[in-house]
């Protein structure tokens, strides 16, 4: 899958968990601090996109994913191009 | 047996002379070697013995005389080297032991007839009535237990009830006893209560039909303006500072203060009540409650923690206050949170916000329960990486405040056992169905009175599943790092494993306000109870002794049902092969929980607890002033430990590989 692809899925999700349209959302932001998720929305956030990309998570390394872009970055390296 | 003799006409003399006056002298007997000399300005009435009063107590610094000065006594024995001073009214009808101190009190009397406490009845849960237990000096959380909850059995309840009504029986008095070293002091009125050994009352105000069981080892504490009546007090209870209790029994180590109010409450061991009101509740070991606007209603509560302002209402104004809430062990309701009963919160979960629906998931444990637009909304295994839980697991057993020989509640501390496990897979089932049932359009499912995101259905059973792993696999490992050793092959090794109780209902298991049990053995015990082979109830109490001897075996026989259930193979049938892989996937479940439990640990330290540090000052302040006062996570003690665990996750893991890639 290519970035650009993952990267729609994973502004779109987070647009829909964190209710929020997807053209505010950056790539630099923060899940925690621009975006605003709180401890629980950000389990709910990682069930999603586990869901969104058919992946089972491993929780310490989903842990370190920090912004919109490193998530993306983060899909990018577990999906097949 | 004390010999006593009659006054001779000297002694009489010189108690007289010391204004003494008796309405007849022929009714006071003495010890051989009493001292008139050190009763003074004293009135006699009825039957009266007085022991002797050679030596000296030492109070407030000062060497006082024993024996009895400025008061009135009927019907009374007073034992050796007793101090008794300035009574305000009388003491009536007490034997009052040696080395008992009493000052300024206005009054202590027993009745006859008198039952100090016993035979009370408290009303839990319902305040109507209904669930009502009976408090004798050997209540326990367990007794307390079964008589509150298996009301669907009414003939287990009756012979329950003769039992209890038996012991009551056999301990009564004539009347009230002060046992030796208790000290009385700048008390009111104190009627019909038995005080125990070295107990101590200071500045009680009014205490009436009570009993106050102490001893040497933990004193039990009645302090300045206490108000209590029927109750019973265990040993090592401190209550002071204006507290009211009415209808209470309270337990070992028990603190309650701060005009904290109590009507129709049990407490159990090591709870602690302050500022609050609690009302019809059983609140079993460890439940605490601090704060001035906390109301606790007609509920049942163990390892639990009221946030400040934490609320229930029993009563919807239909047919009274009636309803009931069951908080299984490990809860917690946060700061104004407030809960509609009936509800039944699951094991160890945190309630915030106020619910204004029934909440009943039990099946649920470790649930973060919240309120959005008021719709109460339930996270389910979330508070598994709680650092709160993690501490909880740590602190209870480390602040077990008995002293007393005789530890009366039986109380398993374990936060993971077949109780908690058996909860979660079954919970962890029913939310994979729930998921699977659900379709993906469809943002919540409505279960048990709450909304559960369709998302956390998946996500809740595979933190469950975690703990789950961990629990099984983990006990499974510990047998086999043991038996490695001392055993050199892996058959050898797999024999440590067998099971060799198989109890029927292995799976159901039921928590007794602490004491975690086959609900087979519960119901075993019931049945001897209605066949009348259990006569008394110390055997009654012997027999849930019993059970909690066999916690471990049951707890492994347990682990091999499940595991065999969950894994496809039972522990002592495995190959090297199977166990290297169950290992892998522990590993796994372990370190994945521990690095949720140190990402939340990690948040008091983030940048959201630095606010408001370093006041007027720059940034580098700020960070230093937090460091002063909160200290680091690289230092912090909880913190430290989880990551030690980590390493010790992996080291366990890579030993027990090594060793039996050498087996196979």
């Amino acid at each position: 899958m290519k970035r650009e692809e993952i990267a729609e899925r994973v502004i779109k999700v987070t647009a829909r968990e964190l209710k929020k349209s997807p053209e505010e959302i950056k790539e630099s932001d923060r899940f925690s601090y621009e975006l605003g998720a709180d401890s629980l929305k950000s389990i709910e956030l990682v069930a999603a996109f586990e869901e969104e990309f058919d992946l089972d998570l491993d929780e310490d390394e989903a842990l370190k994913v920090q912004t919109v872009g490193s998530a993306i970055d983060f899909f990018a390296g577990l999906l097949p191009e | 047996m004390e010999n006593y003799r009659t006054l001779t006409e000297y002694e009489i003399d010189v108690l007289i002379e010391n204004d003494c006056l008796a309405d007849n002298w022929g009714n006071l007997q003495v010890v051989e070697n009493f001292d008139p000399s050190r009763v003074y300005f004293s009135q006699f009435s009825g039957k009266i013995f007085l022991g002797s009063f050679s030596g000296f107590m030492e109070i407030d610094g000062i060497k006082r005389p024993c024996g009895i000065y400025h008061a009135r006594l009927q019907n009374c024995t007073i034992g050796d080297d007793v101090l008794i001073d300035h009574i305000g009214s009388a003491i009536v009808n007490y034997h009052i032991e040696k080395n008992v101190f009493i000052e300024n009190t206005f009054l202590l009397s027993a009745e006859k007839g008198a039952q100090f406490g016993n035979g009370v009845k408290v009303s839990i849960l319902n305040e109507a009535g209904g669930r009502d237990v009976t408090l004798f000096n050997d209540l326990n959380a367990q007794v307390a237990y079964f008589q509150a909850s298996f009301r669907h059995d009414l003939e287990f309840q009756q012979k329950l009830n003769s039992l209890i009504g038996k012991n009551i029986k056999s301990q009564l008095h004539s009347h009230g006893i002060v046992e030796s070293g208790a000290r009385i002091r700048n008390c009111g009125a104190i009627k019909n209560v038995q005080i125990g050994v070295n107990a101590i009352l200071e500045g009680a105000a009014k205490l009436e039909n009570g009993t106050i069981l102490s001893c040497p080892e933990h004193p039990s504490y009645v302090g300045v303006n206490v108000v209590a009546q029927d109750f019973i007090v265990s040993e090592g209870a401190h209550i002071d500072a204006g507290v009211t209790m009415e209808n209470v029994f309270v337990g070992q180590a028990t603190q309650l203060g701060n005009q904290f109010s109590a009507e129709n409450a049990l407490f159990f061991a090591n709870c602690e009540g302050f500022n609050s009101e609690v009302n019809s509740i059983f609140a079993g070991p460890y439940t605490v409650t601090h704060h001035k606007s906390t109301l606790l209603i007609a509920s049942l509560f163990s390892f639990y923690n009221a946030g400040s302002g934490s609320n229930q209402s029993n009563h919807m104004y239909k047919l009274g206050p009636v309803h009931q809430g069951i908080f299984e062990r490990g809860c917690k309701t946060g700061s104004f949170s407030y809960v509609l009963l009936e509800s039944h919160i699951p094991a160890f979960s945190t309630v915030i916000g106020k619910h204004l629906t029934n909440i009943d998931a039990p099946l649920l444990p470790f649930s973060y329960i919240t309120e959005e637009r008021g719709q109460s909304r339930l996270m389910p295994a979330i508070n598994l990486f709680s650092i709160g839980t993690v501490r909880d697991e740590a602190k209870w057993p480390a602040r077990d405040r008995r002293k007393a020989n005789q530890k009366r509640d039986l109380i398993i501390f374990d936060v993971f056992s077949p109780y908690s496990v058996e909860k979660m897979r079954r919970g962890r089932a029913m939310l994979l169905k729930m998921y699977e049932e659900t379709p993906r359009e469809k943002s919540f499912i409505v279960y048990g009175g709450v909304q559960i995101s369709r998302l956390l259905l998946r996500k809740g059973a595979k933190y469950y599943g975690f703990a789950i792993d961990r629990y099984l696999i983990g006990k499974v490992i510990s047998r086999i790092e043991k038996a490695i050793e001392t055993k050199a092959s892996w058959e050898m090794i797999i024999k440590q494993l067998v099971c060799n109780s198989a109890p029927k209902d292995i799976n159901d298991w039921l928590d007794l306000s602490g004491l975690l049990a086959l609900k087979e053995r519960i119901e075993r015990l019931m049945q001897d109870v209605k066949d009348d082979k259990t006569q008394t109830i110390e055997e009654f109490l012997e027999r849930i002794k019993i059970i909690y001897a066999s916690f471990e075996n049951d707890e492994w026989a347990y682990i091999y049902r499940a595991f065999t259930e969950d894994y496809g193979f039972a522990p002592d049938k495995m190959t090297v092969e199977d166990f290297m892989t169950l290992v892998k996937k522990w590993e796994k479940a372990a370190n994945s929980l521990n690095a949720l439990i140190l990402d939340d640990a990690s948040k008091e330290f983030g940048d959201f607890s630095h606010i408001g540090f370093g006041m007027g000052f720059g940034e580098n302040e700020r960070q230093a002033d937090f460091k002063a006062v909160r200290g680091e996570s690289q230092t912090n003690a909880v913190v430290q430990k989880l990551r030690a665990e980590k390493e010790e996750i992996q080291r366990r893991a890579e030993s027990i590989m090594h060793t039996l890639e050498n087996m196979v």
